[in-house]
């Protein structure tokens, strides 16, 4: 299957008053068409910026951005802003975390979606309702006809998403960035709404890339996994083989950290510290701070994303050595897998 | 023109202080044209608040009756002169003095047959007899009742019980007739307030309490327009045939202006007259640039006193002459009067003011205090301030304020340890009228209603008019011996009346003072560049029938 | 929305019967006596006692009042003035064009001014139109009104002459012998007062629709019309102004309510006749009834005002609803 989206070296800094932010600092992946690329990592570790940076929404003041984001062999990160109003929305949608607040609150949520539908289509406004109104009805909208003029603060979180989804693939578009799109919601509706982006994936072939800080949504959804730290990558493999043997320290941290229904909350292992601030990030490793593996090689050289010995599609960026980390990949999946029956 | 202290609790002195600059860096560009002094054009005036009435039997505010002094026609009037001559009243549509009679309670005046309203209509006895009916009307409330007092049968149509004034009768066209319920040797002065007037036929039945805006008069203009807080307009009247004077066409008052703006408007020509005045931190500028009484600014000395009152009624000043004459001594009457602004006034330490029928100027206290002025008042005090303590009312005017530290200070001398209480001026008003207020002394000012000294004298002084509230005896002096020279001398007439009250003034100040006078006000003049020829009139002020605009 | 205006109609009248209350409460506290001075210098007991029962004033303060109200409900006549006996409604229905014309006029070229500078600062914050605009704001709400006004005054309208430096023409049907009048007219002598009362609101109105711009600019909703492929101008004109302005509408509706019920120093210091500076004077000689009406018709059009800005508001954004 072709390549979707390729994106190399991506770099993306931000000029604050106090300096130089370097939101993301070296970030590469790749997308096939129709597949689903999960990116992890806790906030401020780059994730939501790079994927603005491929569509072009940071703001043109303060950042700078270098590499390649290449959108079937175009290069974003060059095109023209002409050029980028036509692929946002058309050929790239993105759905944000807050279905609340995504919404412009003043206009019809119908209205919203013929808006996108007219800056791409050459179609009158009542085709483009209807069209909006199919849209609705697609992602569940109950009497989508008449909920189409309603406004934003009439709907239900859940809702809103569906709303926010429906804009997004109404124009049919072949990469969908979503941005937490389940983090405000709540555990039911957090599942009916990734299951209707999974069921329309399947039936329109999006690609998508999933953005999240949750693991468990990545497992579900995604076919390839990217953890990110502090702007850069930790690790980055197909999902199965994250899951089962993952490689970098800060992976096995976050999946100590998953919450699972069983477990007390006071055995929910924390990852000890705070991430680095990206004004002034560690020298070496960003993550030898708070690694507990961490030697004197971290703190002096900054480790690159290589491919695991074993295994040319398992890229993971730390010094330890294969063996301690097998060993102590398998004792999270134990400690893991005893928890979870 | 500072005629309207008694009611200007501070209208519009909102950044008064803040434009010094407005009079420090004027056009100095502007200069008198040569030109021909010639009759007609507009005389534009500059007023910050508006009279209160147009309407002659209810205007009594100094502002309206200086153009009601241009409107109204009059038996008897002041002329159009300088003082001392404009403060001695003359016959102007009667003729001659009147025939007195029934020992001194009947009025015979003959009139004139010549003048006439500015609608045409005739005046004739009957006018005035209209106007003295309107003005008792109890449904006009007209302020000048209380000057009726003496009139036969008007006290039963301020009651309601009458129509008309039995004691006022028109015998002809040309002849009237007054008859009183005693003496009042002062009637023909109080005859010259606007108040008496002749008004036309077109006035006489209207008793609308709100009083006209316009209405035809007989004097040299009339009111043309009035348009409330904006305008009024003044027009010749062109059936006027009296001897005065009326030169320009037109004099139109702009309302509304700030003293500010009246100042710029002023010395660029675009007004002539600032009635109300400019900024008094203006005038010593003005009077630098363009000196005294040399074309565009006048100083003019005013009918009006400013005096600190003692309180007789509290024990501090009852049977205390030694006190009262140590206060006269004590006070220094050049500081005071310097807080006031450049020119406000001229030091006097007299009851009546110079140019007032019967004022003489007497050395009596000093108006510069000197080591051994002040030694002559701590000499008569000691032993008489009591406690050492007194309280002194003032209106919260920066001016009276800076003037209470500087009594404050002189008291302190003597040995009085003042504490000042400043209220707005209505407030002062209201609460020392009210007999047995608790203040020793109080800060007051009083302009002459008419140039006769009853209205000093008696008014302000005498302890028969004390009663419970609303008094002009804010000092509540009650001399038997007094009271009766007061009523004696107000029954004289002529040159005798005359030396009898400046006796009094005289021998009140000297022996048993129940104020201590300071200054005679001085009316602040600023006239445009193309502004000739007009009179002041001491009574009434600027007289607008005599001023010119230059062409 | 038919419940609604029902109780901002009754919260209206307990709003105003406490004003207006409050307004003779202080009123009565000042021992000064309106008789007294409607009598003039030399004011005679009998005088005063007239005028007390012409004016009203020798009834209990709690019976003033009471006739106060019921001339006001049943004559709707605010009475008359106790300086000049001039009819109340009269006067200030005189007055209130005067101060209407310089607040709406204010208010126009304030809003002509704020919204661009607003605007364009927000969208290039630390450009050097927006340090201006900083300096601008500062500047407009650190100077006084009076100083401004009194500056304006001198430079242009005295000095350099350019404008009128105080007075009012009437816009249309100007008074017998009027010196001027006519729209033109109007205009010209409105041009410094205007000016001055809009500079502080045009300050404050600067940095409030800067914030609320730069705020908007920052929302999820503005980045999902650029998300969607919108280009700049529409997602400005329909997804940041729309709400940025929605907060201006308010303030702009209470500013001029508060506002009509007079700009007082403004015209105070170019001489126009209006509500402001009506009240001043009323106030200076107790003018009671004056006063009252002056108080009245302010509190009239701030409460007017309110009701206007609520229905607009209801209408233009749809997240509120009358009830």
């Amino acid at each position: 299957m072709a390549t979707l989206l390729e994106v190399e070296d991506l770099r993306t800094y931000f000029t604050t008053d106090d300096g130089i932010v370097k939101a993301v600092d070296g970030v590469s992946f790749t997308l096939k068409e129709g597949k689903t690329l999960g990116i992890v990592g806790e906030s401020g570790s780059g994730k939501s910026v790079t994927c603005l940076t491929i569509m072009g929404l940071n703001s043109k003041k303060s950042a700078t951005s270098k590499g390649r984001a290449l959108f079937r062999g175009e290069d974003l990160l060059q095109a023209s802003n002409q050029r980028l109003r036509e692929i946002r929305g058309n050929d790239i949608a993105m759905i944000f975390q807050d279905p609340m607040t995504s919404l412009n609150p003043v206009h019809r949520i119908g209205d919203q979606i013929v808006e996108g539908i007219l800056l791409h289509r050459d179609v009158s406004k009542k085709e483009a309702r209807r069209r909006a109104i199919d849209a609705l009805k697609e992602v569940g909208i109950p009497r989508a006809d008449r909920r189409a003029d309603d406004y934003p603060h009439q709907f239900s979180g859940g809702m809103r998403q569906r709303v926010m989804i429906a804009m997004a693939l109404v124009n049919e578009p072949s990469l969908l960035i979503a941005d937490e799109p389940t983090t405000a919601l709540d555990v039911t509706t957090q599942a009916q709404i990734l299951e209707l982006m999974h069921s329309l994936q399947r039936d329109y072939g999006t690609a998508i890339v999933m953005i999240t800080h949750d693991l468990g949504v990545v497992a579900e959804i995604a076919d390839d996994v990217v953890v990110m730290y502090a702007a850069r990558i930790a690790e980055r493999a197909p999902v199965g083989k994250l899951f089962e043997e993952p490689l970098h320290p800060y992976t096995w941290g976050l999946l100590g950290s998953l919450p699972r229904l069983e477990a007390d909350i006071d055995r929910l292992v924390q990852i000890p510290g705070t991430p680095p601030s990206l004004l002034s990030p560690p020298r070496g490793c960003r993550f030898n701070p708070r690694c507990p593996y961490v030697f004197d090689r971290c703190k002096e050289e900054m480790p690159e994303l290589v491919a695991s010995p074993r295994d040319s599609e398992h890229l993971q960026s730390c010094f330890l050595d294969d063996v301690t980390k097998q060993r102590e990949a398998e004792r999270t999946l134990a400690s893991f897998a005893t928890e979870v029956p | 023109m500072d005629r309207k202290i008694w009611l200007s609790v501070a209208a519009a002195a909102i950044g008064a202080s803040l434009l010094v600059a407005a009079a420090t860096a004027a056009p100095t560009k502007i200069q008198a044209k040569k030109g021909h002094a010639a009759k007609g054009g507009t005389f534009v005036v500059e007023m910050d608040s508006d009279v209160d009435y147009t309407d002659p039997a209810l205007d009594y505010l100094s502002t309206g009756w200086e153009l009601m002094y241009a409107a109204a026609c009059k038996l008897y009037n002041f002329p159009d002169k300088e003082a001392p001559a404009g403060s001695h009243l003359e016959p102007e549509v009667a003729v001659g003095l009147p025939v007195i009679s029934n020992r001194g309670k009947t009025y015979t005046i003959k009139l004139k047959s010549t003048y006439k309203f500015s609608d045409g209509s005739k005046v004739s006895a009957s006018n005035f007899v209209a106007a003295m009916n309107r003005l008792a009307n109890p449904k006009l409330q007209s302020p000048a009742t209380p000057f009726m007092d003496v009139i036969a049968g008007a006290q039963a149509v301020v009651d309601g019980k009458a129509t008309k004034i039995s004691g006022v009768n028109a015998i002809n066209a040309t002849t009237l007739q007054i008859k009183l319920t005693k003496p009042a040797p002062d009637l023909i002065s109080r005859l010259t307030m606007p108040f008496f007037q002749a008004i036309p036929k077109s006035l006489s039945g209207n008793h609308d309490p709100n009083g006209v805006l316009t209405y035809s008069s007989c004097g040299p203009y009339y009111f043309a327009a009035r348009t409330p807080n904006k305008s009024i307009t003044l027009k010749k009247n062109k059936f006027y045939t009296g001897g005065r004077s009326a030169n320009v066409d037109t004099i139109q008052v702009n309302i509304g202006n700030s003293l500010e703006v009246a100042l710029q408007n002023v010395e660029s020509g675009a007004s002539d007259y600032a009635a109300t005045g400019v900024p008094s931190t203006a005038y010593a500028t003005l009077a630098a640039k363009y000196g005294v009484n040399k074309g565009r600014l006048f100083v003019k000395p005013q009918l009006g006193v400013q005096y600190l009152a003692m309180n007789h009624d509290r024990p501090l000043f009852k049977n205390n002459p030694q006190l009262k004459k140590a206060v006269n001594w004590a006070i220094d009457r050049r500081a005071l009067l310097n807080q006031s602004g450049f020119l406000d006034g001229t030091r006097n330490d007299q009851i009546l003011p110079p140019g007032l029928p019967g004022a003489k100027n007497v050395a009596i206290y000093p108006l510069e205090v000197n080591a051994r002025t002040i030694a002559k008042a701590k000499l008569l005090a000691a032993g008489h301030t009591q406690d050492g303590k007194a309280v002194l009312w003032t209106a919260n005017r920066a001016a009276s304020l800076l003037q209470a530290q500087i009594y404050q200070f002189n008291l302190k001398q003597i040995g009085l340890d003042v504490s000042v209480q400043a209220f707005s001026r209505g407030v002062q008003i209201e609460k020392e009228g009210t007999r047995g207020a608790e203040f020793d002394f109080t800060t007051e000012g009083w302009i002459a209603d008419y140039a006769d000294a009853y209205d000093f004298i008696n008014i302000l002084l005498s302890g028969n008019t004390i009663h419970e509230s609303n008094n002009n005896n804010v000092a509540y002096f009650n001399s038997p011996k007094y009271n009766k020279q007061m009523t004696a001398a107000s029954n004289l007439v002529g040159s005798a009346r005359q030396a009898a009250y400046q006796a009094l003034d005289v021998d009140i100040t000297t022996n048993d003072p129940a104020w201590a006078a300071r200054s005679n006000f001085n009316d602040r003049i600023f006239v445009s560049a193309r502004t000739r020829g007009f009179t002041y009139n001491p009574v009434f002020s600027f007289d607008y029938a005599t001023v010119f605009v230059n062409k | 929305m038919f419940r609604y205006l029902i109780r901002r109609l009754l919260w209206a009248v307990v709003l105003f019967v406490a004003v207006t209350m409050v307004t003779y409460m202080i009123f009565f506290v000042i021992p000064a006596n309106p008789a007294r001075l409607a009598c003039g210098q030399r004011a005679t007991e009998e005088c005063v006692r007239n005028a007390e029962a012409r004016l009203g004033l020798d009834r209990p303060i709690p019976v003033q009042y009471a006739k106060f109200l019921q001339r006001l409900v049943i004559d709707r006549s605010l009475g008359q003035s106790f300086t000049n006996r001039q009819d109340i409604n009269k006067t200030i229905l005189d007055a209130a064009p005067v101060t209407a014309s310089l607040v709406i006029g204010g208010a126009i070229l304030w809003m002509l001014v704020a919204l661009p500078i607003g605007i364009l600062s927000a969208l290039r914050p630390r450009s050097l139109l927006d340090r201006a605009a900083t300096v601008f704001v500062l500047f407009g709400i650190s100077l006084p009104v009076v100083w401004i006004g009194l500056v304006l005054q001198y430079v242009v309208g005295y000095r350099l002459a350019w404008t009128p430096n105080a007075g009012y023409c009437d816009f249309i049907d100007p008074a017998e012998f009027a010196t001027c009048g006519g729209p033109v007219d109007w205009a010209y002598h409105l041009i410094l007062p205007w000016i001055t009362f809009a500079l502080l609101f045009c300050a404050i109105y600067v940095r409030m629709i800067r914030a609320n711009v730069m705020d908007t600019l920052g929302e999820d909703y503005v980045r999902t019309a650029r998300a969607k492929g919108a280009p700049e101008p529409q997602v400005m004109r329909s997804h940041v102004l729309r709400n940025a302005l929605l907060p201006v509408v308010t303030m702009l509706g209470m500013d001029i309510g508060i506002a009509l019920g007079g700009a007082i120093f403004t015209e105070a210091i170019f001489g126009l006749p209006g509500l402001g500076r009506l009240a001043v004077q009323s106030l200076n000689t107790f003018d009671l009834p004056m006063i009252q009406g002056t108080v009245v018709f302010a509190t009239l059009c701030i409460i007017v005002f309110n009701i206007v800005v609520d229905v607009a508001y209801a209408f233009i954004d749809p997240r509120i609803r009358l009830d």
